[in-house]
């Protein structure tokens, strides 16, 4: 009994600290966002910078709204919110499509179309990054929510996730919905989408969490800086003198409230579970 | 040639393109053609030239000079064994990690439902802000964890200038991120196993160590072999973290095959290296997916 006991307090001792080690930067970003300069530098080294000062609490958003004066940040927070918009629409549209096609149609060299699409998805947007450039700059499009999104919306791996998913579907729904007349155009908005809430929900957010993060490609083909994203925002924010700690962290604490809000409310769809299923 | 017309007809390829079927697939294909067919196509043409940005006019073929090139290139070649490291560095300690605090908090329970949620925290942060964060964090001299260092009566570190830093020091960052996600599909694989499994065991006498090598490892290999892919791959095409906290830095040795890559391309407009680097990185992905594929299989 007593060898247990050791063990169970040492297992405690390691949770507590790993949860210490994951936690402390994120928990010093937050609470560092509500203090004053003077407080930052009084404080730090000690435990006190990991833990908000509740007689200030009225003086707590002041970072917050310098950085919007400064900044300017409202513009690129909506660009950020107006880009994943136009991302996501466009990559649940297209890609839908494109795996109920292969799902249930009767389509010549099927099975040669979904090999070359396992085949493509090897290759990560990144490694072409030089190449997609200059595509958008001879289709002139730098500088244009269309060169940030088109890249991004056509996308192998969401087809194959959506036509695994679309096989599913009985087809059952399918085959009376035609002997009845229907198109194959309404059978996919009519029958196929009602019944697949759940993978269009993982793919919006995967996607959206995927084009609020994106910072390479948008630094690329923006030279405006007034049409940059968020993500680029808050690097140029850190490196704009002089710079203050508390607006810095509060320029990522607005970056990471909308995603942390999709993770609350999404959380039923993005359990990697989904992403993991079927491998056994 | 009438007959050809019917027997293509009869295997519905001439009827297919002119339908509304094929319109389903048209708008991807048409994407995936242009953004990502035709640009690995660029790719393969611009590396046998001398392709520089603001002479578009002035291209010749050079053959395979720009591949003689990365071989010769000094930071080319360490950007290779930088990309090896990171990937040495972080695959083997992230699955074990994630193993091991799967481990911990497999079972169901409201302590674990808080450690679990503590875990998962770096998740929901994106790169640029884990970037930044530890960026603040670990500065040379205002950064709390280096004061932390100085109050204890250590010497700061550079740990983004020192070039034996570094690149672990990034790995580092990678690491704290990445463990979560890994973590909770090993976690819902260990609560996957019957509990039954582990009764007959403790029956038979087993001990702890013998129940994870004889009932969880071979219970759990799908995937494990799954996170080693995701880990490795990954890893392999890092790119934003040495860039906003190094770039690439100091004297290149944090740099990342396709940071190199990316530096070449729009600092040094250097398209026509820059692509013969996207061509071997790309037969090194062939390579790992091909080896993958092996790896399943054998499952």
């Amino acid at each position: 009994m007593k060898k247990y006991n050791v063990i169970s307090a040492l297992k405690i001792f390691v949770l507590i600290t790993f949860s210490f080690l994951f936690l402390f930067p994120t928990v010093w970003m937050f609470v560092t966002s509500t203090k004053t300069v003077a407080e930052i530098s009084a404080e730090i080294g000690t435990m006190k910078s990991f833990v908000p000062n509740f007689n200030y609490i009225n003086s707590w958003l002041e970072p917050y709204k310098e950085i919007f004066n400064r900044f300017n940040f409202s513009l690129h927070f909506f660009n950020s919110v107006f880009y994943s918009f136009v991302i996501v629409a466009g990559s649940l549209f297209v890609n839908s499509l494109a795996g109920y096609a292969l799902a249930t149609f009767d389509i010549p060299f099927k099975k040669y179309i979904t090999g070359a699409l396992l085949i493509l998805i090897i290759f990560p947007f990144q490694s072409v990054l030089i190449q997609i450039f200059i595509i958008i700059k001879e289709m002139n499009l730098t500088n244009t929510v269309w060169g940030l999104a088109l890249p991004h919306i056509g996308s192998a791996f969401n087809i194959y996730l959506f036509m695994v998913f679309f096989k599913k579907i009985p087809k059952e729904l399918r085959e009376s919905a035609h002997i009845d007349g229907a198109s194959d155009w309404k059978i996919f908005t009519k029958i196929a989408i009602p019944n697949s809430k759940p993978i269009f929900l993982t793919i919006g957010i995967l996607v959206f969490v995927g084009s609020w993060n994106d910072y390479v490609w948008p630094l690329m083909i923006f030279t405006e800086t007034s049409k940059y994203p968020l993500s680029v925002a808050v690097n140029i924010m850190n490196e704009t003198k002089p710079i203050y700690l508390n607006q810095v962290m509060a320029g990522l604490t607005i970056t990471t409230i909308p995603i942390l809000l999709v993770y609350i409310f999404g959380q039923k769809y993005i359990m990697p579970q989904n992403t993991s299923s079927g491998i056994k | 040639m009438d007959k050809v017309r019917k027997n293509i007809n009869k295997s519905g390829v001439l009827n297919f393109f002119f339908c509304s079927k094929f319109l389903f697939l048209l708008p991807a294909f048409a994407l995936i053609t242009v953004f990502v067919i035709y640009p690995l196509i660029l790719a393969v043409g611009y590396s046998f030239t001398d392709y520089y940005l603001l002479k578009p006019n002035d291209v010749s073929w050079i053959g395979l000079d720009n591949y003689i090139e990365i071989v010769k290139d000094k930071y080319a070649r360490s950007a290779f064994f930088n990309s090896a490291k990171y990937v040495i560095y972080i695959v083997p300690l992230q699955v074990a990690l994630s193993l091991f605090l799967a481990n911990l908090i497999a079972k169901k329970s409201k302590v674990n439902t808080f450690f679990r949620t503590a875990f998962f925290s770096p998740y929901i942060l994106s790169i640029i802000v884990v970037s930044l964060l530890w960026k603040n964090i670990l500065d040379p001299n205002a950064g709390i964890f280096n004061v932390f260092l100085a109050d204890l009566g250590f010497s700061k570190q550079g740990f983004f200038t020192d070039p034996d830093l570094a690149l672990p020091t990034i790995s580092f960052i990678i690491l704290w991120q990445g463990i979560s996600f890994q973590m909770l599909i090993l976690m819902a694989a260990l609560q996957d196993i019957p509990s039954t499994l582990y009764e007959a065991a403790d029956i038979e006498g087993a001990n702890g160590w013998q129940k994870f090598k004889y009932i969880t490892l071979p219970s759990i290999k799908g995937q494990l072999v799954f996170v080693l892919i995701v880990v490795t791959t990954g890893t392999f095409k890092i790119i934003i973290e040495p860039l906003v906290l190094t770039n690439g830095g100091p004297d290149g040795s944090t740099a990342s095959i396709l940071l190199y890559m990316f530096d070449q391309g729009t600092r040094y407009r250097q398209i026509g290296y820059s692509s013969a680097i996207t061509v071997v990185f790309a037969f090194m992905l062939i390579i790992i997916a091909a080896a993958q594929r092996k790896l399943f299989k054998e499952e």
